[in-house]
């Protein structure tokens, strides 16, 4: 394998720039030193444009065959994801070279520049992806022991606070009786039958507990009061409701002044819910290492997409005259 | 008991499990970028369809100036290519395709040399292999790099049919260029024929030209025009010739607009001088000044060297007559001049003896009357005369003073010509075309005013010691060589020996082999753009040149 996953994050990404920098690079010093470039309408010009056109196909088709995951062809290391993907990364550093040395190092006129730097700008965005695929995976296991799905990060938090009545509902609307509130309950209500649904002082209604309430009076007020106004919406949007849980050192100021203001028997719950904004910080942290993993794939698709049809015009077009 | 991790995670997607049949975010920008690609793409290729300028949006650059109308038209220049053109020996070969071009439409390209070798007549034939397009509005289409010409001159035997007279091997002009042709092998050998006609520089760029010529000398060789022209303040001032009195610019006729100046007033005296003679023949209407006109005898010789025959004493005792000389006209061989001389002498001896003109005549045959005793004599004493005179003009025995001679008699031919054969026979030797000495090379004067003439041509004055007293009248050829121009036209530091032995750092002006000389026509370099073998074979109408010409 190219990169051994037994050396550190640093040698792979070194490795990766600088093969790329010298497929890059030495064929132009070489040409440089011998002053014996290419033209783009030689016999080899012509040549490494057709084999650089037939590698981008190749490396396109890597699409294709995401799309169609399942399918087992024959040989089976022959349409192998993983093998597709490894020969994904050789072919696309191997065709910068070729492209370049088709195109003399050159830009030429606006077609064939626009290609040239969507070209580059798409080697670009690829190689990007495989330095942050060797860092960041690292990173998010460090950094985000409890992880979950990234893309059910809202969802996921915001159903400690509750369900959703329909599917439809809206994120926040939901009925009040995730864990959270099962907990507020447990700590504040009173004078009810077990089991009886009674109304919360946050809005909605939870399902009492206990007829005797652990905490009461303001301790409870200010209890709910926390718990709706920062906690409930910082599990629901994370760090854009703005929430101070979003600062690790002001939670642990905020749920430590909570714990004085109760007894020691409500502890115990105060921290789960200081957990959970726990695991809303860690998810926040890791959809934004997601977010780095992943958003290069949306940009380098793109520019691989607009860089093969602008090729095709250029091509065709040069071709008629040439 | 205590739940485990795994459930604890495990829990958190009860109700949802499915959503991994929902894109996330990523997925649905992966699409979105490939829908925006496509329709771009989409977008473009209608672009390329329907606007007028598609085709610029490929050029590598810019076609030069005189190519622009042809911006969006590749089809002007270049063959287009189908399907049916390519095949597997030839997909490849796109240099050919693009090399394709239709130039002769417009252009026609005379051949270098005839004796080019099959392959690089070959390699000539594709216009695009030294004259390159697409690199910007101002770049030059005849300012070829140096290594498209070394290709054969670095070697030029081995890119020859046959035997060649040109050096064997050129590089570059800064540092592998041979000597002027001029001066190669002089004195005159090989490459040099000695001038046929006799000047010395340094007699006539001293004032007086050594006999002590004025104004009233000229005013009584030629009269008040030609006086006029050569005249100061004081004329018996020694006239003080300058480059310009003889050597003229092929600039513009001045017209009434110019203001008055020294060159115009020039012309108008040259006019004078020519009076009568068509002026465009030595004073073009519009040139780049390029050249220096041809030197005329007209204009620049006749004021001081006006041609004509000596007198001479007919019959003896005391009825002997002094016939005086007189003027003949210039350009003619003694053939022509002959009749005019022996005219010349009739009248002049008619003038000298009035008895002549009124004797009577034989009567005829009806009427015989006895001749009369001087003209007896008459014809034999013309014919000796004219015999004397012609004699003279070819040996040319000028007296020992010049300013002695008498004004009516001129100055003999041999001055200034040579001649092959003797007497009547005699014939002045054709002056070799020298107007462009530098056959195969350009060179522009105007573009070098601001050096004295005497840089680059040394031993033409101005003199201020008297010239000996028999001067060199074939004088060298005045010119310094080849390495006068690298003094400025060669890399900016190269230190180059001047004849002289000092030693010059040029300053990096131009210098390649397109800067003096021109490809096409190589043999007979003297034919200019203007030459009709350049002209295309079907000139076109207007609406056709524009839309790239006849296909």
């Amino acid at each position: 394998m190219l990169l051994s996953k037994n050396w550190s994050v640093g040698r792979r990404v070194a490795v990766i720039l600088v093969v790329t920098a010298a497929a890059g690079l030495i064929p132009y010093a070489v040409m440089r030193a011998t002053d014996s470039w290419v033209l783009p309408s030689s016999r080899t010009g012509v040549l490494l444009g057709l084999l650089g056109a037939a590698i981008i196909f190749f490396e396109m088709a890597l699409y294709v065959r995401k799309k169609f995951r399942r399918f087992k062809g024959w040989p089976p290391l022959l349409w192998n994801v993983r093998v597709w993907l490894w020969v994904h990364v050789v072919l696309g550093i191997a065709v910068l070279p070729v492209i370049l040395v088709h195109g003399k190092y050159g830009f030429g006129g606006f077609v064939p520049a626009l290609t040239m730097v969507l070209f580059l700008a798409t080697i670009a965005s690829g190689v990007w992806g495989l330095v942050v695929q060797q860092w960041l995976p690292q990173e998010l296991i460090d950094t985000v022991p409890d992880e979950t799905v990234a893309s059910q990060v809202n969802r996921v938090a915001a159903a400690y606070v509750g369900r959703k009545p329909v599917v439809w509902s809206k994120e926040h609307d939901r009925d009040r009786t995730g864990e959270i509130f099962r907990l507020l309950e447990s700590l504040t209500l009173e004078g009810a039958e077990p089991g009886e649904v009674l109304p919360a002082p946050g809005g909605g209604a939870v399902v009492a507990a206990r007829s005797e309430a652990l905490v009461r009076g303001k301790p409870a007020e200010e209890l709910w009061k926390f718990c709706e106004g920062l906690l409930v919406p910082y599990l629901e949007r994370g760090r854009s409701s703005g929430s101070p849980l979003a600062s690790e050192y002001d939670a642990r100021r905020r749920f430590m002044q909570l714990r004085e203001s109760l007894p020691a028997e409500a502890w115990d719950a105060i921290g789960r819910l200081e957990q959970l904004a726990q695991y809303r910080r860690e998810w926040d942290a890791q959809q934004r290492v997601n977010g780095w993993l992943h958003a290069w794939v949306p940009v380098h698709l793109g520019l691989s997409a607009a860089m093969t049809g602008v090729m095709l015009v250029h091509a065709v077009r040069a071709m008629k005259y040439w | 008991m205590p739940r485990s991790p795994s459930r604890d995670r495990s829990d958190r997607f009860t109700g949802f499990r499915g959503y991994v049949r929902e894109p996330d975010r990523y997925a649905r920008a992966k699409s979105a970028a490939l829908l925006s690609a496509g329709v771009l793409v989409g977008l473009w290729l209608v672009v390329e369809a329907a606007h007028p300028r598609a085709a610029a949006f490929h050029t590598h650059g810019e076609l030069a100036n005189p190519h622009a109308a042809w911006d969006q038209n590749c089809a002007a220049c270049h063959k287009q290519h189908g399907i049916s053109d390519f095949s597997l020996s030839t997909v490849l070969n796109a240099q050919d395709r693009w090399h394709d071009l239709t130039c002769t439409k417009c252009h026609a390209g005379p051949s270098h040399h005839q004796t080019m070798d099959a392959e690089g007549v070959a390699f000539h034939d594709k216009c695009s292999n030294c004259h390159h397009d697409h690199a910007g509005r101002t770049a030059s289409l005849t300012r070829i790099a140096d290594h498209h010409c070394v290709r054969c001159h670095e070697n030029l035997p081995g890119h020859t049919s046959g035997p060649t007279n040109y050096e064997k091997t050129v590089t570059s002009f800064a540092s592998a260029h041979p000597e002027f042709k001029a001066l190669r092998d002089y004195p005159p050998g090989t490459n040099y024929a000695p001038r046929k006609l006799k000047f010395s520089h340094a007699v006539h760029m001293f004032p007086g030209m050594g006999t002590g010529m004025s104004p009233d000398r000229i005013r009584e060789l030629s009269g008040d025009d030609a006086a006029r022209r050569y005249g100061e303040i004081r004329s018996k001032t020694p006239v003080a010739l300058a480059c310009a009195s003889c050597h003229q610019l092929d600039a513009q006729v001045p017209t009434a607009a110019d203001p008055p100046g020294e060159s115009r007033q020039q012309f108008d005296q040259i006019s004078l001088l020519l009076r009568g003679q068509p002026r465009a023949a030595v004073q073009p209407p519009r040139a780049a000044g390029a050249y220096y006109l041809p030197v005329n005898y007209d204009a620049h010789c006749k004021a001081c060297h006006p041609t004509g025959v000596p007198g001479g004493a007919v019959g003896g005792g005391d009825n002997a007559l002094n016939v005086a000389g007189f003027l003949v006209p210039h350009r003619l061989q003694m053939t022509e001049a002959e009749p005019l001389v022996r005219g010349g002498f009739w009248a002049q001896l008619a003038k000298a003896s009035p008895a002549v003109a009124k004797a009577k005549l034989p009567g005829g045959r009806l009427d015989p009357a006895p001749a009369p005793d001087v003209t007896a004599t008459f014809g034999g004493e013309i014919d000796r005369l004219t015999r004397t005179a012609l004699a003279w003009m070819v040996a040319d025995p000028e007296p020992a003073k010049a300013e002695d001679r008498p004004a009516a008699q001129g100055v003999a031919c041999a001055k200034c010509h040579a001649f092959t054969g003797e007497g009547k026979a005699a014939k002045v030797e054709a002056l070799p075309q020298h107007t462009v000495w530098f056959a195969h090379a350009r060179f522009n004067h105007v573009s070098h005013r601001g050096l004295t003439c005497a840089e680059c041509h040394p031993g033409t004055g101005p003199f201020t010691t008297a010239p000996p007293p028999r001067p060199n009248e074939t004088e060298p050829v005045a010119i310094l060589g080849v390495k006068s121009c690298q003094a400025c036209h060669a890399p900016a530091g190269t230190r180059v020996e001047q004849a002289d032995k000092t030693t010059t750092t040029a300053a990096g002006v131009r210098h390649g082999c397109t800067d003096c000389h021109r490809y096409h026509n190589g043999d007979r370099p003297l034919h200019g753009l203007g030459s009709p073998v350049r002209d295309p074979h079907t000139p076109q109408t207007l609406a056709d040149f524009l839309s790239g010409g006849k296909k």
